[in-house]
């Protein structure tokens, strides 16, 4: 493992001993001195501290300790594709028939890494290779429409809540993935998650729903 | 204007942001002057200029941004402890220094932090005990573009350093409680990461070349390279910078980020303290 600051009251640890949201998951229910929060990125950890107490020798070795992960749920989520601002110029871009590439990404099952970004946001692992290798965009849109799907490079995403952001979107789901005043946020790391293509009538109809 | 209290912890694995207030210190002396426990809820006025009036007669407290505060058409200052008798309508100006304004009262623990206020909307307030004396707090004014002090970020390999410490930056227009943007873009670049942890202070480079220093509601997880982050001991401070205002990066080690984060943290409870011991006695 690596350690390196995030400015005077956080640590980014890299090249950990097993899969990211797993380790974070263990040092939370550890309960270490001075330890805030672990939260996982995909192949990092960050860690929320108060630096005059948190000893980073006492993370070493967590993974060690004996621990009953959760059960990871399986979510199925509805995509109208035709939704998606980005969809027929990342289909062009990447080369793929808009068929096609609605075909590939609703066959491939994927695995959050993890939540972050802004509240409920899941970081999907898994894109087919097909559909990889698009960039960030030059300067982010500065508002998101809750419920776009989205990718970069070889990560999908969902926009959860109106937000800034940078990836490239191709798809909308109708469905509520989270509701920070209530406490509602469906999807876990270490959870799976498959698409299921609609059309935008079936959209409407489920608009607003919960996951 | 929301109601604003101290951060929130262990929700970021859910990529909830700690929030809470922009300016820490200055809802803290506005909780301090009221007689509150300094953590208490309070409202943040952000550029805003606000009506309002108290069915009772009470006591309240305008700290942060320089506002004008009138009680009906009286002018009675800018910052500090402020009688009302009931029905009297307040008015705070829009700030003429700094950006974000604390109103305080006796809200006690009615107040859900987070929460939008909208016009015409009625707050529950405790009622107080017995008289207090107006008070008048000294904010010392800024003289000078203000002073950020960061520390390294992870990729700050990656950049040429020097193009962001000792050297000047203009507020975007486009800066709000997500992350104050900057006008320069000097860093133009086409660097992919994966997404990893980036959290409030993180001053982010996207792909044109602008730094975006993130504020309390910004986000958890990030792609963009961080070249630097903003110390804690200066959060406060990001949380007053106006639009067009130019500031001035420096450079420090973690060692002097945590001793200033240190003192900063001793300084606002000292002060704190010494407020809510005047306001017991006066």
């Amino acid at each position: 493992m690596r350690v390196e600051p995030l400015g005077d009251r956080g640590l980014i640890v890299r090249d950990l001993p097993e899969p990211a949201w797993q380790w974070a998951e263990r040092l939370n229910r550890l309960g270490l001195d001075g330890l805030v929060e672990a939260y996982a990125s995909y192949n990092t950890v960050g860690l929320d501290i108060d630096p005059g107490i948190f000893l980073w020798d006492s993370a070493l070795n967590a993974e060690s300790t004996s621990y009953e992960p959760e059960d990871q749920i399986l979510h199925r989520i509805p995509v109208c594709y035709e939704l998606g601002e980005d969809f027929l110029v990342s289909a062009d871009r990447l080369g793929v028939a808009p068929d096609e590439f609605i075909r590939i990404h609703s066959s491939a099952t994927y695995r959050c890494d993890a939540v972050g970004f802004c509240p409920g946001f899941p970081y999907l692992s898994g894109l087919p290779e097909p559909l990889c290798g698009i960039p960030r965009l030059p300067a982010p849109r500065t508002q998101i429409e809750p419920g776009s799907v989205a990718i970069t490079g070889i990560q999908c995403g969902i926009y959860p809540l109106l937000r800034p952001g940078g990836w490239t979107l191709i798809g909308r789901t109708p469905l509520e993935i989270v509701h920070v005043a209530d406490g509602y946020f469906p999807i876990k790391s270490g959870d799976r998650v498959q698409f299921t293509p609609i059309d935008s009538l079936e959209f409407k109809r489920m608009r607003g729903e919960r996951l | 204007m929301t109601v604003q209290g101290p951060p929130r912890t262990g929700l970021r694995r859910f990529g909830v942001p700690p929030g809470g207030w922009f300016d820490s210190e200055a809802a803290r002396i506005a909780n301090a002057i009221m007689g509150n426990p300094i953590d208490s809820p309070c409202l943040e006025l952000t550029f805003a200029q606000v009506r309002v009036s108290f069915a009772v007669a009470t006591e309240f407290a305008v700290t942060g941004a320089k506002c004008e505060v009138k009680i009906g058409d009286r002018t009675v200052g800018s910052r500090g402890r402020f009688s009302a008798p009931a029905d009297a309508l307040i008015s705070i100006s829009s700030p003429t220094e700094g950006v974000r304004a604390y109103f305080s009262t006796r809200f006690g623990t009615l107040l859900e932090s987070g929460a939008r206020v909208m016009v015409s909307d009625e707050l529950p307030i405790v009622p107080t005990t017995g008289r207090s004396h107006a008070l008048k707090i000294d904010e010392p004014d800024e003289t000078g573009p203000p002073n950020l002090r960061v520390v390294a970020g992870p990729q700050a390999g990656l950049f040429d350093l020097s193009r962001l410490v000792g050297q000047s930056f203009t507020v975007s227009a486009k800066s709000n409680r997500v992350g104050i943007r900057l006008d320069e873009k000097p860093f133009p670049h086409s660097v992919e990461l994966a997404s990893e942890p980036a959290g409030y202070g993180a001053v982010q480079i996207t792909p044109d070349g602008t730094p975006i220093v993130l504020g309390p509601d910004g986000p958890t997880i990030g792609g963009y390279p961080k070249i630097a982050y903003v110390i804690s001991a200066d959060f406060d401070r990001l949380g007053q910078l106006r639009p067009g205002q130019t500031i001035s990066l420096d450079e420090v080690s973690l060692e002097e980020a945590r001793g200033l984060a240190r003192e900063h943290q001793a300084r606002v409870e000292h002060r704190a303290a010494e407020l809510s011991l005047a306001t017991r006695w006066s």
